[in-house]
């Protein structure tokens, strides 16, 4: 290597910064004491670099306020979902909506969650005038480890089969998902499977109670499995999450694009 | 856990709204994005290494702000010249705290940026790898051309690598 290459302007930089080797270090600075080009840029770097800290005082920051957790508008709304899910689950459990056919069940989850993303803005107008605001509702699963918010609940208790009831969650940057419960089908597989259809993800399965579809619009396949694997460990009852499940879902909530939903 | 988060948010508060400052451009979008980055944050699962945690934090308030702003790699990556390699003349007398600052404010957002992770936040190449998301080799170009941008903006443009300047003036 010359010292031409060795001296180049990045180097220097990284000279300046003490981000080279050690034994880099040692041939730049012996370098430098032959080229007095290069020993005049070194100390042109030190002081911008010296300068630019001086020049750029700390910005006054507003309080150190973190967000507040979000207060629950009424104590009824955790009962509203509780009854909802047990509407489904007793109906399911006498038998008047297992199916085999998964069809008629992933149309009526597709619909509900249109019908929600119809809505101006997540939460806002609510289907069957139940809105919730709070982060857990009785029998809903709670997904704060998945940064999402549940915000919306309609139900569709006339769909053929026993109906269904979709529970709408939003994440911070307004991305919705929703989480399609309905009576047990046998068609569904036991764990999440891709059933991506109308320009929707859609992560479908069956629990031992009632069977589930998650549906996102545009939001990355690797956030919505990792949500999915999320929903199913907690509606199976599962204790604890795993620590990789949670940074599965930390690394692609923080790796993937946002969604459009 | 939270605790964790809490005690790294507290103790990076200012520099994260200098950061938010910086990419936003403006105080009430900056407060904006402390708080979304917060709240991320606060729901996240930190590093296990302690000294990552701040470099986190960073990253975090960065994705917020691209999710906002669906600002595309293609900008990114039309804006990664190569640098020109040449020497070249500096006077330093003109690096001055008024000049620096006003240059500073010249800079194209992505070289600010490069500025205030290695400069004013302190982190190291690698660190603020990966708070970008790039290869370490790109923050050391990144910032070697955005130091470079610095001078000229301080000399008012007329900073060029001393051996086309050389040839220039052969050629005058």
């Amino acid at each position: 290597m010359t010292d031409r290459e060795r001296l180049s302007w990045t180097t220097l930089n990284a000279y300046v910064d003490g981000e080279l080797e050690p034994d880099q270090t040692a041939q730049v600075a012996a370098a430098l004491t032959h080229d007095r080009e290069a020993a005049a840029q070194v100390a042109t770097l030190t002081k911008l670099r010296a300068t630019v800290k001086a020049a750029s005082p700390m910005p006054a920051a507003p309080p150190f306020l973190l967000p507040r957790a979000r207060p629950r508008t009424g104590r009824w709304l955790p009962g509203a979902a509780a009854a909802c899910f047990a509407l489904l689950v007793g109906a399911a459990s006498l038998g008047i909506g297992h199916r085999t056919e998964q069809g008629s069940s992933l149309s009526a989850a597709i619909a509900a969650h249109q019908l929600w993303l119809a809505q101006s803005s997540p939460g806002t107008v609510p289907r069957l005038g139940v809105e919730l605001a709070g982060a857990d509702a009785g029998a809903l699963p709670d997904l704060t480890l998945a940064s999402l918010r549940l915000v919306h609940l309609s139900l569709d208790p006339a769909g053929r089969g026993g109906g269904g009831m979709l529970a709408g969650y939003v994440g911070p940057n307004g991305c919705r998902v929703g989480l399609w419960i309905a009576p047990v089908e046998a068609a569904l597989p036991p764990q999440p499977a891709v059933q991506d259809r109308d320009g929707l993800a859609i992560r479908a399965w069956r629990g031992e109670r009632a069977s589930y579809a998650l549906l996102g619009r545009g939001i990355d396949p690797a956030r919505l499995d990792g949500i999915a694997a999320l929903v199913a460990r907690i509606t199976r009852d599962e204790p604890g999450v795993p620590r990789e499940q949670v940074a599965a879902l930390a690394e692609a909530r923080s790796l993937g694009p946002a969604c459009l939903g | 856990m939270r605790l964790i988060v809490e005690r790294a948010l507290r103790q990076n508060w200012e520099r994260l709204f200098s950061y938010a400052l910086r990419l936003s451009g403006n105080r009430d979008g900056a407060a904006d994005l402390l708080q979304s980055c917060a709240t991320k944050a606060l729901a996240g699962s930190p590093p296990e290494d302690a000294e990552r945690i701040r470099a986190w934090l960073f990253a975090i308030l960065r994705n917020v702000w691209i999710d906002e702003h669906r600002r595309g790699a293609v900008s990114a990556a039309a804006a990664e010249e190569t640098l020109e390699d040449g020497r070249w003349r500096h006077d330093d007398r003109l690096i001055a705290a008024i000049t620096v600052r006003q240059a500073l404010e010249r800079l194209e957002p992505l070289h600010r940026e490069i500025v205030e992770l290695v400069d004013l936040a302190g982190f190291c190449y690698g660190e603020a790898a990966d708070i970008l998301g790039v290869p370490v080799g790109t923050v050391m170009s990144r910032l070697s051309r955005a130091r470079l941008l610095l001078l000229n903006a301080i000399e008012g443009g007329t900073v060029r690598p001393f051996a086309a300047r050389q040839r220039k003036r052969s050629g005058d």
